[in-house]
Formats: C-alpha cells, sequence, structure tokens
C-alpha cells in the first residue's frame, strides 16, 4: 500500500546489498590483529550508529521546519501551505526519530556483545556508553510524546522543541571518547582528509560498504514510514469526520422544553 | 561465551530487529490503505497517486 516503483528498487538493492556485506563482513573482511574476529561485530555496530546519528540530525532539522512553519497563525493560503508543509516535516521527523531509536537500541546491543568478547563486560557505565543510553532514552521520550492525545498542531510544536532538546547530546556521545577517559575505543573513523582510521584496507572498505547498506535499509524503511504517519493523519481525519456526522445526525439537546 | 556465537547474535538480533520493523510498517501500512479505502490492500497501489501529500 505504501510502496512505489521506486521503493521497490530500492528495497531490492537494500536487499541484495545486505546478503553482499554478510558475505563480506564474516568471510572476506580479515580478523583484527587485536579484537580477533570479534571485529566481525563492528560491521553492524558503527554503521548503526552513523545511520542513528543521520537519522537524529534528520529528526532535528525537520523539526526546527516545524517550529518555522507554525511560528505564526498565518491565514488563508499562506497559512495552508504553512500547515501542510509544517505536517511534512512532522512526518520526516516522526519517521526519522523511529529509525533512530532503533538503530541506536541496536548498537548498544552488538556493542554490549562485543565488550562481552573484548573487555570481559557486557556493560560499563563509562562516558560513551552512558551518553548513548541517554540518547536512546531521550529520543524514546520524543517518540512517547508524539503519541500523546493533542491538536495536531501543538504535538508537533512541543515534539519538536523536545527534538531539539534531545539532539544536544548527540555531539557529546560522538566526542566523549576524546573528552574523557573511557573504556571504548576512540572514533573508528575521523572526519576530515587525513584523519585517523583504526581500520584500513578490506576492513575499512567493509566498514564503508556495510554504512551505505544500513543507510539503503534506512532509507527504504524510513519512505515507507513517512507515507503510512500520512495514512494515520488520514485515518483520524476520516474517524473524526464521521464521529461529527454522527453528531450532526442526533437530535439536539439543545432545543427548549416546552411545558405540558 | 565463544566470539562465534556473540558475532552470530549480533547479526541475528540486527536481521531480526530490522525485519520485525519492517514488516510492521508495511502491513500498517496495507491495513490503513485498505480501511481508508485507497486501493485494494496488497495490490501495489501507490497512495502517493491517491494522495499527494504521501509521495513528498
Amino acid at each position: 500500500m505504501t510502496g512505489s516503483v521506486a521503493t521497490r528498487v530500492l528495497g531490492a538493492i537494500g536487499l541484495a546489498a545486505a546478503a553482499v556485506m554478510a558475505i563480506l563482513a564474516l568471510w572476506v573482511s580479515p580478523a583484527d590483529a587485536v579484537q580477533g574476529d570479534a571485529v566481525r561485530l563492528m560491521y553492524v555496530h558503527v554503521p548503526s550508529i552513523w545511520v542513528a546519528y543521520g537519522s537524529f540530525v534528520l529528526t532535528a532539522f525537520a523539526s526546527a521546519r516545524v517550529l518555522w512553519r507554525t511560528r505564526s497563525g498565518a491565514g488563508g493560503t499562506e497559512g495552508v501551505i504553512a500547515d501542510r508543509q509544517a505536517r511534512h516535516w512532522d512526518r520526516v521527523a516522526g519517521a526519522a526519530a523511529e529509525l533512530g531509536v532503533m538503530f541506536t537500541g541496536l548498537t548498544l546491543v552488538t556493542g554490549s556483545l562485543w565488550g562481552k568478547v573484548t573487555w570481559g563486560t557486557y556493560w560499563q557505565w563509562d562516558a560513551r556508553l552512558t551518553t548513548t543510553v541517554l540518547l536512546f532514552v531521550t529520543h524514546l521520550g520524543y517518540l512517547a510524546l508524539r503519541r500523546l492525545p493533542a491538536e495536531s498542531r501543538a504535538r508537533a510544536r512541543r515534539s519538536a522543541v523536545m527534538a531539539l532538546i534531545a539532539v544536544v547530546n548527540l555531539p557529546i556521545v560522538h566526542y566523549s571518547v576524546d573528552w574523557w577517559r573511557t573504556l571504548h575505543q576512540e572514533a573508528s573513523l575521523e572526519i576530515g582528509i587525513g584523519g585517523d582510521r583504526n581500520y584500513s584496507g578490506e576492513m575499512y572498505w567493509t566498514l564503508l560498504y556495510s554504512w551505505a547498506t544500513f543507510t539503503l535499509i534506512a532509507l527504504w524503511i524510513g519512505i515507507h514510514r513517512y507515507r503510512v504517519l500520512r495514512l494515520e493523519e488520514l485515518a483520524e481525519e476520516a474517524a473524526l469526520e464521521e464521529l461529527l456526522s454522527v453528531r450532526r445526525s442526533e437530535p439536539s439537546h439543545d432545543e427548549p422544553v416546552t411545558e405540558r | 561465551m565463544t566470539w562465534a556465537a556473540n558475532v552470530f547474535s549480533g547479526y541475528a538480533l540486527t536481521a531480526a530487529a530490522v525485519v520485525a520493523y519492517a514488516t510492521w510498517v508495511v502491513r500498517r501500512g496495507r491495513v490503513l490503505g485498505r480501511d481508508l479505502g485507497i486501493g485494494p490492500a496488497g495490490a501495489g497501489t501507490d497512495p502517493g497517486r491517491s494522495h499527494p501529500e504521501t509521495s513528498q
């Protein structure tokens, strides 16, 4: 129902890419000199958080657009256009946040599985892990806020504020390994030319390929989720319209009572 | 636990979560589309054509 030719092609490419990724990550890529074969978990752990980062940045950007488009109560055609754009960005924010939460959850799970092999423990309350949990929980709160019953404009605005507060933690998560002494290793790849790499050769390319695969899959799910959110709005409007028509067809209770 | 068990668990959990979420999204779209009468469920109707806003 939410599919189109473009999403079917995207889905097929994503599926094929995932199959190739599994071969590259589990067989082709060599074991790490220090981590051994546990490094194979990095090909799902690192791309998961990268996709989550991207999703949360998109959520924040879309939320800022929501606040911008709803800042004034413009009427007429301008108001209608602003409302439609605000709804569009609100859907983008909601769809991206769900993906971000799912991929952050996967980052935490795969990270703890990797930690058990390399650190000897599933969990350690170090700066990176703790701030990542905070990122997960705050965005979970954002999703809960979106579900609270309220007028759509008010709900979109208060959710947008929450998203902008939650995203402040994102750079803290990323730079936590540089700012504090943590058990967690440093960033896998530095941003910019000439940056340090903890991975090279086949491992480096496998990591980048895995990230591209995760991005494709996230994009495919995100487009579908966006369309489902639109359908949910239509269903909500239809239900409201039905209730109103039932109410209108009922005899009015406001009619004056005639004395016998 | 050996590394193999943890690596397998990590990949299996990731695949299961992504497939479960994607399935839920697609099914919810089908149910809502059917309820709203936007084309027959599962017939591959593009809601973007019926409702321009859904294809943005």
